[in-house]
């Protein structure tokens, strides 16, 4: 081998090694990529499972601390409330639903948090009575909404996320719907909003027309305090009556404004719609009604105008200008406030309006079921909280990358498609 | 040699001049004892003249119109507005299409676009003067040539316009944002027009546009995580006409460092949320991260 031979393989050797070292770089350059590549994809998926939860403390947005561990989750809850109106031919009816929020108090769910959906998901007005809470948060409460009796299914959303207040309002002409089906102590409640809630005396529930009734002995009364949305100078009074006997007797009376009572002897045993003011002979009564039968009876008047429904037919109608008086009053049924005219008999779904009612409105009441509402199993999610986003922006954001592992630089973001 | 090459850019000259020219349809009326396009109707004389509709056969000058790309144009009655209304339908009086005397009234339709006639002493901004007119109603008419009225019913060619920009299709959670464009009338810009800017169906703002035609909104973004609908409607009362022309923007809301590299990674997965107008929605988390 001479020099030239040499010089020649040498190079031919000297480029062999730099192309295998060219290639072997290029591939390991590429192993490399591709491991830090699913490092950074692994960590990823692990940050995202971290951010999505609750953080540590889970109400660190809230408490305006800084979290001990970052976490943009919240729990949220919904309630599916399910309603069968096959057979209520009403336009829309009220619907009261008792909810525990937290029982426990342990939630903090928030008042403004509370929002009610129907099943294409837009929001239903609703009203709260009778809350009670554990400190600032609520606990339980009766949710009342109206709906036309289009839909059947309702999801009542909260959670401890501090939302804008909803400012419902409830304009319907309905003043007071008991139907007698549950009795609380001695109280029975009003399913509106308008809280008209009557304190029964002496009497009890029974079977009635549709579940229970208010069954009344000659003895007792139940008693509705003074409330404004009763005193209406247009009222329409609509319910099931039977007569057990027939007697001088008061069924219902808004004391010296409007009421019905049995007829006077020897008509005992017809119905008379009466105003304070207006004159027997213009009081409009209804044909016998025979005893131990479910009648439908609906009075309305607008102070000219009176009419008297027997099962959802117009039976009399007179004319004399007689405006109902708004008086301060509590209205009783089964006898007057003051325990006298005392009835024998049944009263069920019984609604005053404040308004007259059609005649097609009182036969679509005759034939209605009232809805029933069935309260589904309370169900757990985990939703992003905005609140804990908007907080976050007050924090360094070096500190939440210290507190979680100061690897990595990382943005949410968070929209719709 | 060099012959050829001029007689190949003059055509393509020709061609392409003629291309230009299509692109503007002009309308183009005039009054005839026959028409050879549309007849919109007629007159008994060149001034003073009644009127009649289209449908009859007493009077021997006949209003025509046309458009320059030969689009035809039907003329058809309507219960309300149109160009012209006519006390009868023919030895008729006449009255703007936008008065509301007279029960007979007819509307110019070409097979796409529109034709709007408006009331003016000149038609030197119009593309065409259909007839003068000697008053707003109860009116006799004239050709715009031989005794012309002052007031003029003047036509052209394209209808409403309106365009919508925002400064920003993907807005930030509660920050403002601006909605903005111009509005157009038969191709020409429609100042002090009326335009309404709604979002999600709510009224923005209610304004009339500048010399320009163009319009300015600004809107502060709704507090939820959405994509919001923004029409703008501008209004030619004149004509009783409507246009709408709509935009999405997206609400969204970030926290973390600007992305400033390349290999950055991200993934998303779709979570609930309950915007702070309390409704529910469905949205994507997106996390991106890098070193």
């Amino acid at each position: 081998m001479n020099w030239l031979d040499f010089s020649v393989s040498g190079i031919i050797f000297i480029g062999f090694i730099v192309i295998v070292l060219i290639i072997s770089t290029n591939y390991f350059s590429n192993k490399i990529s591709e491991i830090k590549a699913n490092e950074i994809s692994r960590s990823s998926e692990a940050y995202l499972s971290h951010l999505t939860n609750y953080g540590v403390e889970s109400d660190w947005d809230i408490k305006n601390q800084k979290p001990v561990n970052l976490g943009f989750g919240r729990e949220i809850y919904f309630l599916p409330i399910y309603i069968n109106s096959t057979n209520n031919k009403r336009n829309y009816d009220v619907f009261r639903v008792d909810v525990e929020f937290d029982n426990y108090c342990e939630r903090k769910i928030n008042t403004s948090s509370i929002r009610l959906f129907n099943r294409t998901l837009k929001e239903i007005n609703y009203t709260m009575v009778n809350q009670n809470f554990c400190g600032e948060y609520i606990k339980n409460a009766s949710v009342i909404f109206y709906d036309n009796l289009e839909n059947d299914k309702y999801y009542l959303y909260y959670s401890s996320e501090p939302l804008i207040y909803a400012n419902y309002t409830l304009d319907y002409n309905l003043s007071l719907y008991i139907d007698f089906d549950f009795i609380h102590g001695n109280w029975l409640f009003d399913k509106t909003e308008n809280e008209n809630n009557g304190f029964l005396t002496n009497g009890n529930i029974e079977a009635g027309k549709f579940q229970n009734s208010l069954r009344l002995n000659k003895n007792g009364i139940l008693n509705i305090s003074e409330n404004k949305k009763l005193n209406s100078s247009i009222i329409s009074i609509d319910f099931w009556l039977k007569i057990n006997e027939y007697d001088d007797s008061i069924i219902i009376e808004k004391a010296g404004s409007y009421g019905i009572r049995l007829g006077r002897s020897p008509e005992y045993n017809k119905i008379v719609g009466y105003i304070h003011g207006l004159p027997e002979s213009h009081q409009p009564l209804s044909p016998s009604i025979e005893l131990n039968e479910w009648n439908h009876i609906v009075f309305t008047s607008d102070g000219n105008q009176h009419k008297l429904y027997l099962n959802g037919l117009l039976v009399n109608t007179t004319t004399y200008s007689s405006p109902i008086p708004i008086v301060s009053s509590p209205l009783s049924v089964g006898g007057d406030y003051n325990q006298n005219n005392l009835f024998d008999g049944n009263v069920d779904e019984l609604r005053i309006y404040s308004i007259v009612l059609s005649d097609e409105a009182v036969f679509n009441s005759n034939i209605s079921i009232p809805s029933q509402t069935i309260k589904y199993p309370e169900i757990k999610d985990t939703m992003i909280s905005i609140n804990k986003i908007k907080n976050s922006k007050k924090i360094d954001f070096d500190y939440f990358k210290k507190i979680l592992g100061n690897k990595y630089n990382f943005r949410i973001e968070v929209y719709k498609n | 040699m060099r012959f050829g090459l001029f007689v190949i850019f003059l055509l393509l000259f020709l061609l392409f001049s003629n291309f230009t020219e299509s692109q503007e349809i002009t309308l183009q009326c005039f009054v005839a004892t026959s028409c050879s396009y549309t007849d919109v109707f007629h007159i008994s004389d060149i001034e003073d003249a009644h009127a009649e509709m289209n449908s009859q056969n007493n009077y021997p000058y006949k209003v025509c119109c046309r458009l320059s790309n030969g689009m035809n144009i039907n003329v058809a009655e309507r219960q309300s507005n149109g160009i012209i209304g006519f006390s009868y339908t023919t030895n008729a009086h006449a009255e703007m299409g936008n008065q509301s005397n007279y029960e007979y009234r007819i509307e110019m339709i070409p097979e796409s676009g529109e034709i709007i006639c408006e009331l003016s002493y000149s038609c030197a901004s119009y593309n065409t003067c259909l007839v003068s007119i000697s008053d707003e109603t109860d009116a006799h008419l004239g050709d715009c040539e031989t005794n012309p009225y002052q007031r003029k019913i003047c036509c052209s060619f394209g209808g409403l316009d309106i365009t919508i920009n925002s400064n920003s299709t993907k807005v930030e959670y509660g920050s403002d944002f601006k909605i903005y464009g111009r509005t157009f009338k038969a191709g020409i810009p429609f100042a002090n027009a009326p335009v309404i800017v709604e979002l999600d169906g709510k009224t923005e703002c209610n304004m009339n546009t500048n010399a320009s035609g163009e319009y300015e909104c600004h809107i502060k973004s709704p507090k939820r995580i959405d994509n919001l609908n923004i029409t703008a409607t501008v209004f030619d009362q004149i004509n009783m006409k409507s246009k709408t022309t709509s935009i999405q923007v997206k609400t969204y809301i970030s926290y973390g460092y600007e992305k400033d590299k390349s290999d950055v990674v991200c993934v998303e997965r779709p979570k609930i949320i309950q915007n702070e107008d309390g409704t529910i929605d469905i949205v994507m988390f997106n996390l991106c991260l890098w070193k």
